[in-house]
């Protein structure tokens, strides 16, 4: 038996460290239940992490912007604009969405309301424990590989071509192959080249041909690893989000 | 309208904005900045250097060869960096203007490298 704490040890604990705070100040918004520059997204998860009863949590953060999630049994199963009930196959996308809402939030405010119509069966819905393997704070470096995997995998619906190179010499290619000959030619090492930075980061880069032009590259570079896309100028924002959530 | 009036209003039509700035790539000197806090001007001295390795570097004088039309530099670069994208803007008239912003993550892109590369043109002509 681990000496660790269970998920169940670390939820009383929160409740009972709540239990000696003032209550949260309550305005028209909802409930205040972060206030910051920092820690918005653990006072989101753990809003979802305390919610066993079936209930509709809308975050809004004081500027209009607002995550609607429905909640039972500690679990998220379904979010406003995300279609129909989540599966784990969903993690990554919500994960990116909780993150990008708490990042831009300087407060986050929370109303509550109860909802009669919907069942867990436990293997449906996503939990805090699926969507920290996405986040930021969680990620160990087989995390990191399985996200460049998906993003990659979420990359070939709008790249126009992919070329994957490792330091080993190994290159994976996929797309048109005339911009793919351009692309591994952009694959020796060069002075030029922005490399990971010294933690390890990856560092991601965006050239844009002239209006008219229509092209665009990403150059994403880790350690040992070089990747390059080429998609259209259209699908800028697309390609960004794929890919921001490993800066 | 002036210089830094086109910036402020660049940059305040964009929540997320918080920076915008206009420099010369040759000399690495930002002539005009908006800002949403105080920042230093060697830090945006410093961002008009990065503008000329993204847009003029190896990279991408190659790209420009091989893959864009223009055969010229590449007209935008963006990095993005820890939750923010910093974003290069060349002229397309006079090679070594540019206009550089940083902003967050949720800003729309494509629309403010748009309305940049209108104020660009602007400033330009206007010289």
């Amino acid at each position: 038996m681990s000496d660790g704490h269970s998920d169940d040890e670390r939820r009383l604990i929160t409740v009972l460290e709540q239990l000696g705070r003032e209550p949260a100040p309550c305005t028209e918004a909802g409930r205040l239940i972060f206030e910051g520059d920092d820690g918005g997204l653990a006072a989101v998860l753990s809003q979802i992490d305390q919610t066993v009863l079936p209930r509709r949590l809308s975050f809004c953060d004081g500027d209009g912007r607002s995550l609607i999630c429905d909640v039972v049994e500690r679990r998220i199963m379904k979010i406003a604009g995300a279609g129909n009930v989540l599966s784990k196959e969903e993690a990554f996308r919500i994960s990116q969405k909780l993150e990008r809402f708490c990042d831009a939030a300087s407060v986050i405010y929370l109303r509550s309301e109860i909802l009669s119509d919907m069942h867990s069966s436990g293997d449906i819905g996503l939990s805090t424990a699926d969507l920290k393997l996405h986040l930021a704070d969680r990620r160990t470096a087989a995390d990191v590989s399985a996200l460049i995997e998906a993003s990659l995998s979420q990359s070939e619906s709008y790249a126009l071509a992919i070329v994957d190179h490792h330091a080993d010499g190994s290159m994976h290619q996929n797309g048109q192959s005339r911009l793919c000959e351009i692309l591994r030619e952009m694959c020796a090492p060069s002075a030029g080249e922005p490399e990971a930075d010294q933690q390890g980061s990856p560092t991601h880069q965006i050239w844009i041909g002239s209006p008219g032009d229509g092209h665009a590259v990403l150059h994403v570079s880790l350690i040992g690893r070089h990747i390059w896309i080429v998609f259209e100028v259209e699908n800028l924002e697309r390609c960004v989000e794929t890919w921001a959530h490993l800066a | 309208m002036a210089v830094q009036d086109r910036l402020d209003d660049l940059r305040t039509r964009f929540k997320g904005c918080d920076i915008a700035a206009f420099g010369d790539l040759s000399t690495g000197l930002v002539f005009a900045a908006s800002t949403s806090k105080k920042v230093e001007q060697e830090h945006l001295d410093a961002l008009c250097q990065q503008a000329k390795e993204h847009l003029c570097g190896q990279t991408a004088q190659h790209l420009s060869k091989q893959l864009f039309d223009n055969q010229r530099a590449p007209f935008g670069a963006i990095s993005i960096v820890r939750g923010s994208a910093i974003c290069y803007l060349k002229s397309l008239e006079v090679d070594n203007e540019a206009l550089f912003l940083v902003c967050d993550l949720a800003t729309p892109l494509v629309e403010i490298m748009e309305a940049a590369t209108a104020v660009l043109t602007d400033l330009v002509n206007e010289a």
